[in-house]
């Protein structure tokens, strides 16, 4: 400690530490205490460190030290230091310090986010659902600076093909939705849990009747979102994700001359997986 | 703020057309088509249904025996087909059939009304399946007949009957296919018209499986005609005296009485002609079942 206080004073000034200085450290385990003394008044400080970093506490204690012998306002001339006869003196150059350059502003965050994927989707056989899945893709808009956002999706699923009591066919899906994000920071990742309505338009077609239809669908229904992004860019994030699309009461499907022989479904699970763009 | 209630307003706007839309549509049914080849429940009022394209039509019935509409009994809607045997013959009677070339497996299903106890000293056929030779389209073979006959108590039974004399009776269903008297009942055949023995007929009677005939020779050709009919010799109301001298041939047959709505029988006047209604009858690719429905709608 010595040293760094020799270091940070000029040699012209060692001599003010022959005047009743008395510079200690103490060592408190996570935290040290440093007490100068000096013509009988002392000032003592305490700082923490849990690294216990021997070099650094004698950095931090000796510009603590010198500080207090040799306060910038007082400078060398300070009374209490009995200092030689002053010598003339150049009158300082005026240093003149440039104000602190403001804080950079921080970037606002995207109002939009456009999140383009791919999803898959799995509908179980429940009641009298066939058993389905389909690919598809998702383009989803999400509107809002905060923590609380507001989207809107249209997506499109591949031709589903099922068998229900005999009857052979296949589904299209076009499902949007309207709903409400609220996003949160965990970890390195953004979490983001959605929750809207849900309108599905569906065409379902029989493929193995004597004489097959065709016939289209507008089906309502709650969906639900839990997603992860990833900040790779500036704009661009990846993220992955899992989804449910609930329809409660699903259209009963039929055919002569069984009649109804099942409905649509009642529920989808499914993942997704894409790139959101900011703008 | 203004942003998030423009929001608003236009999720309230999109939800409302959203459940306006689905409410429109609430309560109708997919309907994604049919396995039916052909169906009729005679709620035209006519006999159009059995003469449909391809092929179809009254069965050729020299009796003249009337073939008709009848507001009631019907099984489904008002009218049903009323089939009254003037004949009393064991081969010619009124029916109506269909005709198909080259057919799929199929079943071939209807509802039958019987208004009375009966009781038979011969067959009596209610459903025919033959063939129109290849060699000659004018000539009609007999193939398997459906026929009901009555056992000492008064009870009705169904058997299967085969022309070809390989096969001719098939041993009757046990437990017994007791049809019921003044109910419909349904029977249902799946038949795979085959010239060899992977022919193949399946009889339901009300949704219960009460003949499996499978490995024999069904049709004398690719053609299937099936006929609903009414055609039995000695077929009196339950109760009348049958004379033994009406056997073998067309004779009368005395004490007959009762049923004033039916319509005389020339010849054989003292017999009451028998009688059984026909409704909802259809050829599909699936079976059709008792609570199968035969049009969108109805």
């Amino acid at each position: 400690m010595q040293r760094e206080v020799l270091r940070l004073i000029p040699p012209e000034r060692h001599d003010l530490l022959r005047h009743g200085v008395r510079i200690e450290l103490e060592d408190l385990g996570e935290s040290y205490r440093v007490l100068v003394s000096k013509d009988g008044a002392s000032l003592k400080k305490r700082y923490a460190d849990p690294a216990r970093d021997c070099e650094a506490r004698a950095r931090f204690a000796a510009v603590f030290a010198v500080l207090t012998v040799m306060p910038p306002e007082l400078g060398v001339d300070a009374p209490s230091a009995q200092l030689p006869e002053p010598k003339p003196l150049v009158p300082p150059k005026a240093v003149v310090v440039p104000p602190p350059p403001p804080p950079p502003a921080l970037p606002r965050p995207p109002l939009a986010h456009i999140e383009l994927g791919a999803l898959f989707g799995y509908a179980p056989a429940i009641v009298g659902a066939p058993e389905l899945s389909a690919f598809g893709g998702e383009l989803r808009v999400a509107l809002g600076r905060g923590a609380l956002q507001s989207t809107l999706s249209v997506a499109y699923t591949s031709r589903a093909k099922f068998e229900l009591r005999g009857v052979v066919g296949d589904l299209w899906q076009l499902p949007m939705s309207a709903g409400l994000r609220v996003t949160s920071d965990l970890g390195g990742l953004r979490m983001a849990g959605d929750l809207g309505l849900l309108a599905v338009v569906q065409r379902v077609r029989a493929t193995g009747l004597a004489s097959s239809r065709a016939a289209s669908a507008l089906e309502l229904g709650v969906r639900g979102g839990l997603s992860f992004q990833a900040e790779l860019g500036a704009n661009i994030a990846p993220f992955f994700g899992a989804f449910v699309w609930v329809a409660p009461a699903p259209r009963d499907l039929s055919a002569l001359p069984q009649g109804v022989f099942g409905n649509l479904p009642y529920l989808w699970l499914g993942g997704s997986a894409g790139v959101s763009f900011g703008l | 703020m203004r942003r998030l209630r423009v929001l608003r307003e236009s999720q309230r706007l999109l939800c409302s057309t959203l459940f306006a839309l689905a409410t429109s549509a609430c309560g109708s049914q997919l309907d994604l088509g049919s396995d039916l080849l052909w169906a009729t429940d005679h709620e035209t009022g006519d006999l159009n249904g059995w003469y449909a394209p391809p092929a179809g039509g009254l069965a050729p019935d020299t009796s003249m025996s009337p073939v008709e509409i009848a507001a009631g009994p019907a099984h489904s809607g008002r009218y049903s087909l009323k089939l009254t045997d003037l004949a009393q013959s064991d081969s010619i009677g009124p029916g109506v059939f269909r005709e198909l070339v080259t057919p799929p497996d199929a079943y071939y299903s209807a509802w039958y009304f019987i208004p009375r106890a009966y009781q038979t000293r011969s067959q009596w056929t209610i459903m025919k399946f033959r063939a129109r030779s290849d060699a000659n389209p004018d000539t009609i073979s007999h193939g398997h007949d459906l026929n009901l006959r009555a056992l000492p108590g008064g009870q009705m039974i169904l058997y299967v009957y085969s022309h070809d004399a390989t096969y001719l009776q098939a041993p009757l269903a046990d437990p017994p296919a007791f049809v019921p008297i003044e109910t419909w009942f349904q029977i249902e055949v799946l038949y795979r018209p085959r010239t060899d023995e992977t022919g193949k007929i399946l009889v339901w009677l009300n949704d219960r499986l009460v003949y499996d005939l499978e490995q024999r020779k069904t049709a004398g050709s690719d053609d299937v005609l099936w006929s609903p009919c009414n055609i039995g010799e000695d077929v009196q109301p339950l109760g009348t005296p049958i004379d033994s001298s009406s056997e073998g041939g067309a004779g009368g047959a005395g004490g007959a009485s009762g049923d004033a709505g039916a319509p005389s029988t020339g010849g054989t006047s003292d017999r009451i002609p028998p009688q059984i209604y026909v409704d909802d009858a259809a050829i599909s690719l699936k079976r059709v079942t008792r609570s199968g429905r035969l049009f969108s709608g109805r």
